[in-house]
């Protein structure tokens, strides 16, 4: 699997905690003490590293090369950081599972790696309010009652009043 | 060494001798001590005894005495109630007698009463008949004398009558006739001015009273619409209030994860639907090959109904 290190990151808080770490693997390429794969292996997960490890391999970044690392590394982080965010008003506060069903809907349908931020607003009810790309739209259970509510009360104005 | 022995032979001898002197004096000292303990004890169950005796005897002697008290007492409650007994009888007996006595007076003066009284009415009535006689008399003088004289006057005053009016007729007929005209013609005046007035004021009177109840039954209206409108935007936003912490308190409680997540994914779709997601590549799935639903068959069904609610699980 070429997946890229991009790829693990679900969650707003996913995408600061790889910025951080890859700033710390940064500041660490120079010591002399341990390699580049060590110090990857030892700040990032085993499938975030692999990740990593073989997208420097594919472009060719010779481990011994601290300059190039840190280029590497640079890019690696200007990626992260070009991730657009999508924001989630819902009501719940979603497990894991849930994170990486909306993150993969994301994938298939935007065919864009999306960073998902939960804001939960238990007064939603249920379903979810959506902001992206400057829109703002809301699918919440509370929205759809008022507007019933709302609809109702025009209706019940519409019928003429019989004198 | 003997006179040693000797010695010590003596000094054990005297203190046998010592120890069973003291053993005697022991001895002898108990038995006294027995023998009065004992010496007391017989006089303290004789002196108990006799406290019993005489305690008997008082007891005895007290409830003979209270038997002659009661006696005595009973003999003399008698006595009391006899002597009340014949004090009453002769009480009873003289008021009786006094009352019988002055019952026999009473009548006496009553019936002697009744006579004198019974004569005098006699008296009365005849006095009283003899009166009416004179009246009598006295009515039918009266009657004679009068009808003579109403009937002298009634013909006096019927020829002075026929004399004078004769002339009073005709002046009053012609006073009557000149007012009647002057009336007739002034009613006639006013009557015309009445007619033509009134006309003009009430159709002023009709246009203003038309215009001040329009716009009086206006400003009411509208100020009955402010009122409906705002106590129905106060009861909506209250009815919505509690609606939607109802709404809030039940569903919020009822709704599972898997519910939640079902509902997110819904507002996702229809997002997509309203093209909230503008893609060019969202004909195309994740392989980008051809058009294929992202997400399953029954999630693409974006109306968020709470009407048509999915199957929702329950989190028991």
């Amino acid at each position: 699997m070429n997946l890229p290190i991009t790829s693990y990151i679900y969650s707003v808080e996913d995408k600061a905690y790889m910025l951080e770490k890859l700033a710390v693997l940064e500041k660490g390429i120079f010591s002399l003490k341990k390699s580049f794969e060590e110090q990857v292996q030892e700040y990032f997960s085993l499938p975030v590293a692999e990740a990593l490890l073989r997208s420097a391999s594919r472009a060719q970044i010779s481990s011994t090369n601290p300059e190039l690392i840190q280029k590497f590394l640079k890019d690696q982080q200007a990626s992260i950081k070009s991730l657009r965010v999508v924001v989630l008003r819902v009501a719940f506060i979603p497990s894991n599972d849930v994170l990486r069903n909306i993150s993969k809907w994301f994938d298939v349908y935007l065919q864009e790696k999306v960073v998902i931020e939960f804001v939960v607003d238990s007064s939603l009810i249920g379903g979810a309010a959506i902001e992206w790309n400057g829109r703002y739209l809301d699918y919440s259970l509370k929205k759809l009652l008022q507007e019933k509510m709302s609809n109702k009360h025009k209706k019940e104005k519409e019928v003429p009043v019989s004198v | 060494m003997e006179s040693y022995l000797l010695i010590s032979l003596l000094a054990n001898l005297v203190l046998m001798v010592f120890l069973l002197v003291f053993m005697y004096s022991v001895y002898l000292h108990d038995k006294q001590f027995d023998r009065d303990r004992r010496a007391l004890h017989l006089d303290a169950s004789k002196s108990i005894e006799d406290a019993h005796k005489r305690s008997k005897e008082i007891i005895e002697s007290a409830v003979e005495r209270a038997k002659d008290t009661l006696l005595k007492t009973e003999y003399i409650r008698e006595d009391i109630i006899k002597d009340l007994e014949n004090n009453l009888k002769e009480v009873s007996e003289a008021t009786i007698g006094m009352v019988r006595n002055e019952a026999l007076g009473f009548n006496k003066e009553y019936r002697t009463m009744l006579e004198s009284i019974q004569v005098e009415h006699a008296k009365m009535l005849e006095e009283a008949r003899t009166a009416l006689k004179d009246i009598e008399y006295l009515k039918k003088d009266l009657h004679v004398g009068l009808q003579s004289q109403i009937q002298a006057v009634l013909d006096a005053a019927q020829k002075n009558l026929t004399e004078e009016t004769s002339s009073f007729d005709e002046e009053y007929v012609t006073l009557l006739e000149s007012t009647k005209k002057e009336y007739l013609t002034r009613a006639q005046e006013t009557l015309q001015t009445l007619e033509k007035i009134p006309e003009q004021e009430l159709a002023e009177f009709r246009t203003i009273l038309r215009t001040e109840t329009l716009s009086a039954q206006k400003l009411l209206g509208n100020r009955i619409d402010e009122l409906f409108t705002t106590a129905e935007k106060e009861i909506d936003r209250e009815i919505e209030g509690i609606t939607g912490t109802v709404v809030e308190e039940v569903l919020g409680k009822k709704l599972t994860k898997a519910d939640q997540e079902t509902l997110v994914m819904r507002s996702l779709e229809k997002a997509k639907v309203e093209g909230m997601f503008p893609s060019k590549t969202a004909n195309m799935d994740h392989s980008g090959n051809s058009e294929q639903p992202a997400l399953k068959e029954e999630q693409t069904d974006v109306s968020v109904d709470t009407s048509k609610k999915p199957e929702l699980k329950s989190e028991k």
